[in-house]
């Protein structure tokens, strides 16, 4: 839902800072069934939750293009344009 | 003012179709439920004061208050936020006003109909574009997401699950109103099922159902006067220690279901215990709401039921589980995977049946449960629990 001061300090003044897109998968779950129409990625496909190496936040994103996943694997954020999409996504790669 | 034992549970009803199957519309089946606790407690509708819920929905105290042409209503309380997180809450939020004074017969309630308010499968509650871009849009996913860490990172075997659901279909078959009666489930099946969000298989989730449950309450004295048994509430609490799921899977007890505490916050389940003066290992049966498996193994490792870890497999067996001789007998009427699924309400009547010694798989045979402890949703951003105690606690 996000907020809209920081938590910590509550300040209004909140703003973008730029981070690696690197992590590690905190952990994941496989998705068999396609529950939205809307999603570009068909099922069976996998949503992980990655904790980012620069700061303590854990951000969700489809894995593309792996095999397996495991709790611990380092991935590496992409970001990709659906075509029946007007946003960009960010998504997941196994880290090269 | 002490809330233990203040407040009594005297009526209850849940009624239950298939889903989509329901005779009325939610208000209906909701108006008929109360009607029917009502006369089961003996009290006149129109003494109610008060009513609860949870979860949202259109029929708010003031709606049933010209329903039912009560006199005054004087409470009329929602639970916000976190769905089938606060259904325990909503019936300790009636017991609250009742040992307070400010009123004397609440109505906790909850009704689900298809025909008025779609699936809840695919509730709105906080599946906004932080979510739903990653595929992520039911309760099933949130619940996958955590459970997945329950069992590959914090070792809580598999075995836990299934046991859980195994000992849910193993009562049902006791239940002739449950959907599972008649339907026995072997482990074989079990484990053959469909992946539906791994690591949740078909079994591993709830059903869903039409239906109203309502659940009445009034004040320890005057339930001494009617001719039932009071269920009476020993202990309650609700809530969420740091932020909990509010925070897009921020939050630091991350495989918890909700109820376990910090260092500086004792959390949802130590607050019942310490309020009802009963120890986890004291409880005699257990409902815990199962939206999925995985999340009500976690409320009962957060409730100290049972130990966290790899040991929750060694705890958590069929035999263990099961009614009238395991050490934790939980689900007792078949629970929200394998008797019916009212936003998980039909789980707390079982709790104030085995009060009374009326369920079809009782404990303690002859004299009923003297604790019977309910547990709400789990993994919701808000989590609560209620423990009911005979007159022979207080
Ligand atoms: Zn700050």
């Amino acid at each position: 839902m996000g907020t809209v001061t920081c938590p910590e300090c509550w300040s209004f003044n909140v703003e973008w800072d730029d981070v690696r897109p690197t992590g590690t998968v905190y952990t994941w779950a496989r998705s068999h069934r396609d529950f939205m129409t809307e999603l570009d990625v068909k099922a069976p496909y996998v949503t992980v939750l990655v904790e980012l190496d620069d700061v303590p936040i854990r951000l969700l994103g489809i894995l593309v293009g792996a095999g397996s996943v495991a709790i611990g694997d380092r991935v590496t954020g992409v970001f990709q344009k659906p075509d029946n999409s007007s946003w960009t996504i960010l998504r997941w790669e196994p880290a090269a | 003012m002490t809330f233990r034992g203040s407040a009594a549970v005297v009526g209850v009803s849940d009624q239950h179709y298939p889903r989509g199957k329901g005779p009325r519309g939610e208000r209906g089946m909701l108006v008929e439920a109360i009607l029917a606790a009502c006369q089961e407690a003996g009290i006149s509708p129109r003494d109610v004061d008060g009513f609860t819920s949870y979860a949202g929905g259109d029929n708010s105290g003031p709606v049933l208050a010209a329903e039912l042409d009560i006199r005054e209503l004087r409470w009329s309380t929602m639970v916000w936020g976190g769905g089938g997180g606060g259904s325990a809450a909503a019936i300790v939020t009636a017991a609250a006003a009742i040992a307070s004074g400010q009123a004397d017969c609440v109505v906790a309630f909850r009704s689900m109909a298809q025909v008025s308010t779609g699936r809840l499968g695919y509730a709105k509650y906080y599946f906004d574009h932080q979510y739903l871009p990653h595929g992520i849009s039911t309760p099933a996913h949130v619940c996958a997401l955590r459970t997945q860490r329950l069992l590959e990172h914090d070792g809580v075997p598999r075995s836990a699950m299934r046991n859980l659901v195994l000992a849910a279909y193993h009562h049902a078959q006791a239940n002739p109103e449950a959907a599972a009666y008649g339907k026995p489930l072997t482990a074989k099946t079990y484990d053959e099922s469909a992946y539906i969000v791994e690591p949740f298989r078909l079994y591993d989730c709830s059903r869903e159902n039409d239906g109203a449950v309502a659940l009445v309450l009034v004040s320890a004295e005057r339930a001494r006067t009617l001719d039932v048994k009071p269920a009476y509430v020993l202990g309650g609490a609700q809530g969420s220690v740091g932020a909990y799921a509010a925070r897009n899977e921020n939050d630091s007890a991350y495989t918890t279901a909700g109820g376990s505490g910090t260092s500086d916050s004792p959390g949802v389940a130590s607050r019942v215990w310490q309020q009802a003066g009963v120890k986890a290992s004291e409880v005699d049966v257990v409902q815990v709401y199962e939206n999925f498996s995985g999340p009500a193994v976690a409320s009962l490792i957060d409730h100290g039921l049972c130990p966290p870890g790899p040991a929750a497999g060694d705890f958590l067996t069929l035999d263990n589980l099961i009614a009238p001789n395991g050490i934790l007998p939980v689900n007792t009427s078949g629970g929200n995977v394998a008797d019916s699924f009212v936003n998980g309400m039909g789980l707390a009547v079982e709790a104030v049946r085995q009060i009374r010694g009326t369920s079809r798989n009782q404990v303690r045979d002859g004299s009923g449960a003297d604790t019977s402890l309910y547990i709400g949703g789990p993994m919701a951003p808000i989590h609560s629990s209620v423990l009911l105690g005979s007159e022979k606690t207080l």
